[in-house]
């Protein structure tokens, strides 16, 4: 059985969607099929990254399927064939319309238990019945009903922070009032690191990442540093397969590899 | 050494059939005088603490967070026995729990034959 990841943070900015969308690529390039679902209903972003011809056509929504309006089968788009990926490849957009994010933040507390059970069901068909190795879940920011409840339907959630106090004093709190109270496991990915911070190739780098797995007493997947070019880059395309040899790629490579040793698939 | 224990293993055998013996008496008396039944004991939700929404759960203590998690994964319910399975508690034990959040309207429960399913409130 496959495993259900979500790409989550404490605040806006880290650079969750840009990983979740790139290492759900990496992992599909290296073999594994993947789901790729935006379940950020406040901040839609990948129907901006994969909505080249796509777009146009897309007839039902993430949130579509968590309002009980179609099965998850409708929403996601098959996009192997167009990326080359290895795996399957396939992708869940949330709609980016005004209508359908002041829908998603105003439903009440039944509507929410019903879009938990959904997703915590979820987990089953995408892993089971459609064979995904990885399930991955771009979430929003923080404590809100829509990444909470993606936390909570995971199994391994993976909190992106960046070297900022602000950040890192949010991901303590998440560890221990969200992820420990619903036994969730977590692990760190820090982001957007002073190039300093980050070891060059051949230099020891256990210094940071002893250091990052001692504050937040959980494995730390890796440490990216800040490139200007990823921030100037086309948003509407993917990183890692625009700029294979990047250093930003090859790090979310081996991300990808140490993401298979502490939650394997099959 | 071993038969201390089967003494141990007899008496919880005995203990559990009595808190089954006591939950199936709480029903029949329930049966029998409706009106001690509030809108929690018929399985709605009240209009604040029931529906089991995310921050519900958050706001619950551990364990009975974590008997609660366990029957909002269980498509169709879930019965003591099979909840304390996956939370490796004593069955006696997580009965009590389950019964508490039937208690705070988050779950209730439907008998079939003789096995009592724990379910979501709706």
């Amino acid at each position: 059985m496959g495993r259900v990841v979500s790409v989550h943070s404490s605040r806006g900015g880290t650079g969750k969607s840009l990983i979740s969308v790139n290492l759900a690529v990496i992992c599909a390039k290296r073999g594994r099929n993947v789901s790729l679902l935006d379940l950020d209903f406040r901040a839609p972003t990948l129907s901006t990254v994969f909505r080249e011809r796509e777009y146009r056509f897309v007839e039902h929504w993430t949130n579509d399927f968590l309002s009980g309006r179609c099965p998850i089968e409708k929403v996601m788009i098959d996009l192997t064939e167009k990326y080359d990926t290895k795996g399957r490849f396939l992708v869940g957009l949330a709609n980016p319309s005004l209508d359908a994010i002041r829908e998603m933040i105003t439903v009440d507390r039944e509507r929410e238990m019903e879009a938990l059970r959904r997703l915590l069901a979820l987990k089953r068909v995408l892993l089971d019945e459609m064979e995904m190795d990885y399930a991955i879940y771009d979430t929003s920011p923080g404590i809100q009903y829509s990444s909470v409840n993606a936390v909570a339907s995971s199994d391994v959630s993976v909190v992106v922070t960046t070297l900022d106090t602000l950040d890192a004093e949010g991901v303590r709190y998440m560890l221990s009032e969200l992820y420990d109270a619903f036994g969730k496991k977590s692990v760190i990915l820090v982001n957007k690191a002073f190039p300093e911070a980050h070891p060059r190739p051949g230099e020891k780098k256990e210094g940071l990442l002893q250091q990052m797995e001692a504050t937040f007493h959980r494995p730390v997947l890796g440490i990216i540093p800040c490139y200007c070019d990823i921030l100037q880059a086309d948003r509407t395309t993917i990183f890692a397969l625009e700029n294979p040899n990047h250093p930003f790629t090859r790090a979310l490579r081996d991300i990808a590899e140490r993401l298979e040793l502490v939650s394997p698939p099959p | 050494m071993t038969a201390a224990l089967e003494k141990v293993k007899e008496a919880l055998n005995r203990i559990s059939s009595k808190i089954d013996r006591l939950i199936e008496m709480d029903e029949r008396i329930l049966q029998h005088f409706p009106e001690t039944r509030g809108p929690r004991r018929e399985g709605r939700a009240p209009e604040f603490g029931g529906a089991l929404d995310v921050m519900t759960l958050l706001s619950l203590p551990d364990h009975l967070r974590k008997s609660a998690m366990v029957v909002c994964e269980a498509n169709g319910g879930a019965t003591a026995d099979e909840v304390a399975e996956r939370t490796g508690r004593a069955r006696a034990v997580e009965s009590g729990y389950l019964n508490q959040l039937v208690m705070m309207g988050h779950l209730t429960k439907k008998r079939k034959g003789r096995r009592v399913y724990f379910h979501v409130a709706r």
